[in-house]
């Protein structure tokens, strides 16, 4: 084994060593324009060897395993310069019981996942033929290595993800409307997929347009991903908050949030495609609590961070390659109360975001949110009143969730990485060219 | 090497096959802050088999050589799985050609020791601008890659590329506000543009603490000056992509949106893209279906008058090839991408393209910027008011949004100060982000455009 043979070498050089290794098989189905475009298998295995020598940090990845000399002279360079280490390791062998792997998923064959696209295709496609559907499926394995003072530790997961977009082109209007849904195993709700993408091209039907102000709006799951997403990604990563760059750096244990919401860190669940046993640097995951009745109760760390914190790692040190940073695996959003409908039916005038374009470009670590609403739609006493255009939304993460209008009954995955119902804020400001 | 991929694609059975093998080495120092977060190399080997049967098209990407002709018939197996009804490919002459990197001044021969000692300067440059610096990211990276290529038409193709690109992001704070600076430079021939930019970095530095005390931008519809480095990203972004022939080809009504030869922009704008210009973040010698570069207008005067293609989209809407299609790495096929996109010269003076504006606002670098066909949206890092053809106070948070079609036809003035933007970008498309693209433009105005604040 390279990873072994590197590690070896590795350890005649230097105070500490570690081998990680990470390998994939993936195999994705792609169709565009309604049509099966290409079928691929992508395998790729990266070994990353992080070594410790006169208390500093050097890292080095390579995909190559035709040098371990020069693998280990790559990293006994970079520990020259590298971080000063402010973490020992730990013991590896701990692990967290969570089920990942799903033998079905690799034995699911690839045909399979071409007909669920066809099938897919042709029932949106009698829905409404001027559709332009792009559909992708992928099964995936993967292998996680991480070895270190003599001992290896290793897990397999499995991935299984379907995604759709309908796009629809009227004059020079465009509508593009999508879904997705991962697991672990080859278990997708296609009618989830069909009936989500087939409403809202109904609610798309009809137009209508918003006064610029400040609405009350309503944000789907998917919406509040991109919105309030990145700004409490940074604010609640161990990094920021060390270099005190995040908002909340000096608010733990203070109410900076409405008492009604609370979110955790969670990669305990079973077969969700972002659970592990442990995290990238062996340390076992748990269920982080990051907001607790709107008190900040704690903050995503891996070791050097923690270590630098005076905290312990949370098991969220994650990499591709190279050195492991503080990383959120699946948020989990605590259930208000009510559906959809009952959020919209207490609202005379705001507006229901579906989606928003250029959602990640603003000043994230203020906590600042904006975009340009890809697809939303009007609210008008208490009713979906039709698709909004040219209108722009923009607010502040943590001005508008310290006073919350209401968190919805109804949770549901986005992807693998957030888990939450619907939420109603007040406080963003919108503007349209309408008005 | 060329006998092992050669030899491979000797016994496919599709009806093209190409393989693409690539080797790479990177350096890249990372600080957080005033610390070091990470310093050190990369290397890399890894390639991929690509087949086509009647349309359909299978792809096989993987870091072992070994049982290359095994990866072949996998890669055929794929694409007949996925078979439609015939391949169209537009017709390419084959070329054998080697691209050397056109290098003044290699990466490689300066020592870690010396990158590191040159980047600790910028670091201390930005932190000495004031105590309101909270943090910065301040990043130095380059690469060497080799790609070898060959498909089963007779192409052979072999170019080696160094990318070296250096610059951060500066976050000051002052009672609870948050504002950033950035910078950035980037090149494909000489090692040197990483040196002598203490001013650059105090710069970024100095325009997040200024932002600090910047008025917030109202929002509504304002006639927008566009400096050369937001102006060339609203190209790329607003109408680069629509001109990628993979958007266009397999959907009719797009066709009829963007038919060659129709007026779609103000008549004094032209835009091309040209991965033929000599040493831009953008350029090359063939693309990675072996397809020579060129210099393609994409809009004269106003009118459609070309769109990027890979061989592919050139096929089935029977338009030349343009060598456009790029991929990302060896674990992606190449997908119809731009290089270097600009908007020319026109003949006004910025001066004179201020002095008509009563009430404007003036952008200036970016932020961050993302389209959905008709819409875009991008945000610039600083901007100011204009007031009766003169700069006025500092603006903050403004995000510009619009439709592309109306807004290329509000572009009512072109500035004669073209400059190629010496950043370097990366553009993201398909999961393939950031593919280095290279942008310029002068300044511009458009005449109507939405701005939102925060």
């Amino acid at each position: 084994m390279f990873d072994q043979q590197v590690l070896e070498l590795a350890e005649k050089s230097t105070d500490q060593a570690e081998a990680f290794l990470h390998s994939s098989s993936t195999t994705p189905a792609v169709f565009q324009a309604n049509k099966l475009k290409s079928l691929e298998t992508k395998d790729s295995r990266s070994l990353t060897l992080r070594v410790i020598k006169d208390g500093r940090i050097g890292v080095t990845s390579t995909s190559r395993t035709d040098d371990p000399d020069a693998v280990v002279r790559d990293a006994l360079a970079s520990a020259q310069f590298g971080a000063e280490a402010q973490f020992e390791f730990p013991p590896l062998g701990e692990r967290t019981e969570v089920d990942v792997f799903d033998s079905d998923t690799p034995a699911f064959p690839v045909e399979r996942m071409v007909e669920a696209g066809r099938e897919l295709i042709s029932r949106l496609l009698d829905y409404n033929p001027d559709l332009l559907i792009d559909v992708s499926l992928d099964k995936s394995q993967s292998e996680t290595r991480i070895s270190r003072d003599g001992v290896t530790d290793s897990y397999m997961r499995t991935g299984f993800g379907m995604s759709v977009s309908a796009n629809l082109i009227r004059g020079t209007d465009m509508l593009d409307v999508f879904s997705f849904d991962v697991s672990c195993a080859p278990e997708i709700d296609m009618d989830g997929l069909f009936t989500e993408i087939r409403d809202k091209l109904e609610l798309a039907k009809e137009t209508g347009s918003v006064t610029s102000g400040k609405l009350p709006v309503v944000f789907t799951p998917i919406a509040l991903m991109l919105t309030v997403g990145p700004a409490l990604g940074a604010g609640f990563n161990g990094k920021m908050v060390e270099q005190g760059a995040s908002p909340l750096a000096a608010k733990l244990g203070e109410k900076v949030f409405d008492e009604r919401l609370s979110i955790h860190d969670d990669a305990t669940l079973d077969k969700r495609p972002r659970s592990s046993p442990f995290d990238d640097e062996g340390v076992p995951t748990r269920r982080v609590p990051l907001v607790e009745n709107g008190v900040v109760s704690n903050f995503l760390y891996d070791l050097q961070t923690a270590g630098k914190m005076g905290a312990s790692s949370t098991g969220n040190g994650y990499r591709g390659r190279g050195s492991p940073s503080p990383s959120s695996t699946a948020a989990v959003i605590g259930a208000g109360d009510g559906s959809m409908e009952e959020i919209i039916a207490g609202i005379e005038e705001g507006l229901l975001v579906e989606y928003i374009l250029g959602g990640g470009q603003s000043n994230v670590l203020r906590g600042d949110f904006g975009g340009n609403v890809h697809l939303g739609f009007k609210i008008e006493n208490g009713q979906l009143a039709g698709r909004v255009k040219d209108t722009l939304i923009a607010g502040n993460a943590y001005e508008v969730l310290a006073n919350i209008r209401q968190i919805g009954g109804e949770r549901r995955w986005v992807g693998g990485s957030l888990y939450c119902p619907p939420v109603a804020l007040e406080g963003v400001t919108v503007s349209t060219k309408a008005s | 090497m060329r006998d092992l991929i050669e030899t491979a694609l000797r016994g496919h059975d599709g009806d093209y096959c190409e393989i693409r093998i690539e080797e790479s080495a990177s350096t890249s120092i990372m600080y957080r802050g005033k610390e070091l977060e990470d310093i050190g190399a990369t290397t890399g080997i890894g390639g991929n088999v690509r087949a086509a049967v009647k349309g359909g098209w299978g792809f096989v990407s993987f870091n072992d050589l070994d049982d290359l002709d095994e990866k072949v018939s996998l890669a055929v197996r794929q694409a007949r799985l996925a078979a439609q009804t015939e391949t169209r490919l537009a017709e390419v002459e084959p070329v054998v050609g080697v691209a050397g990197a056109e290098v003044e001044s290699d990466a490689a021969d300066v020592s870690l020791a010396d990158k590191k000692a040159i980047m600790d300067e910028y670091v201390d440059a930005a932190w000495s601008v004031s105590d309101k610096i909270q943090t910065s990211q301040i990043y130095y990276s380059d690469a060497h890659k080799k790609k070898f290529f060959a498909n089963s038409d007779g192409t052979y193709t072999e170019q080696d590329r160094m990318y070296v690109r250096t610059g951060g992001v500066v976050v000051a704070r002052d009672n609870g506000e948050v504002q950033q600076g950035r910078t950035s430079r980037a090149s494909t021939s000489d090692f040197n543009i990483v040196r002598g930019l203490h001013g650059e970095f105090e710069k970024a530095a100095r325009s997040a603490v200024s932002l600090l005390d910047a008025e917030p931008a109202k929002s509504g519809e304002f006639t927008v000056v566009l400096d050369p480095t937001i102006a060339s990203v609203f190209i790329h972004e607003a109408f680069g992509h629509l001109s990628e022939a993979d958007h266009v080809y397999e959907n009719p009504k797009l066709r009829d949106l963007l038919v060659l030869g129709d007026e779609i922009a103000s008549p004094i704008l032209t835009v091309a893209d040209s991965a033929a210009e000599a040493s831009l973040s953008g350029s090359y010698k063939y693309d990675d279906e072996g397809t020579p570069s060129r210099k393609n207008y994409l809009i004269q005067e106003g009118r459609l008058v070309g769109r990027l293609h890979s061989r592919e989209t050139a096929g089935n809407m029977n338009e030349p090839p343009t060598g456009n299609a790029r991929a990302i790495t060896y674990r992606f096929p190449p997908i119809v991408r731009m290089t270097n996109t600009s908007i020319e010269a026109g003949e006004t003076t910025f001066e004179d393209l201020l002095g008509d504006v009563a009430d404007g606002v003036y952008v200036v670098n970016w932020l961050g910027g993302q389209t959905a066909m008709e819409m875009f949206t991008f945000r610039a890092m600083e901007a100011y008011a204009i007031r009766n053809g003169r700069l006025a106070e500092p603006l903050r948070g403004v995000t510009l949004t619009g439709n592309v079609f109306e807004t290329l036809k509000n572009i009512d003035a072109v500035a004669d100060d073209f400059m190629w933007d010496p950043g370097g970008g990366g553009c993201g498309k398909g999961g393939q982000a950031p593919l280095a693209v290279g942008a310029g433009s002068p300044h511009i105005r458009v005449a109507k455009c939405v701005i939102g604040g925060v």
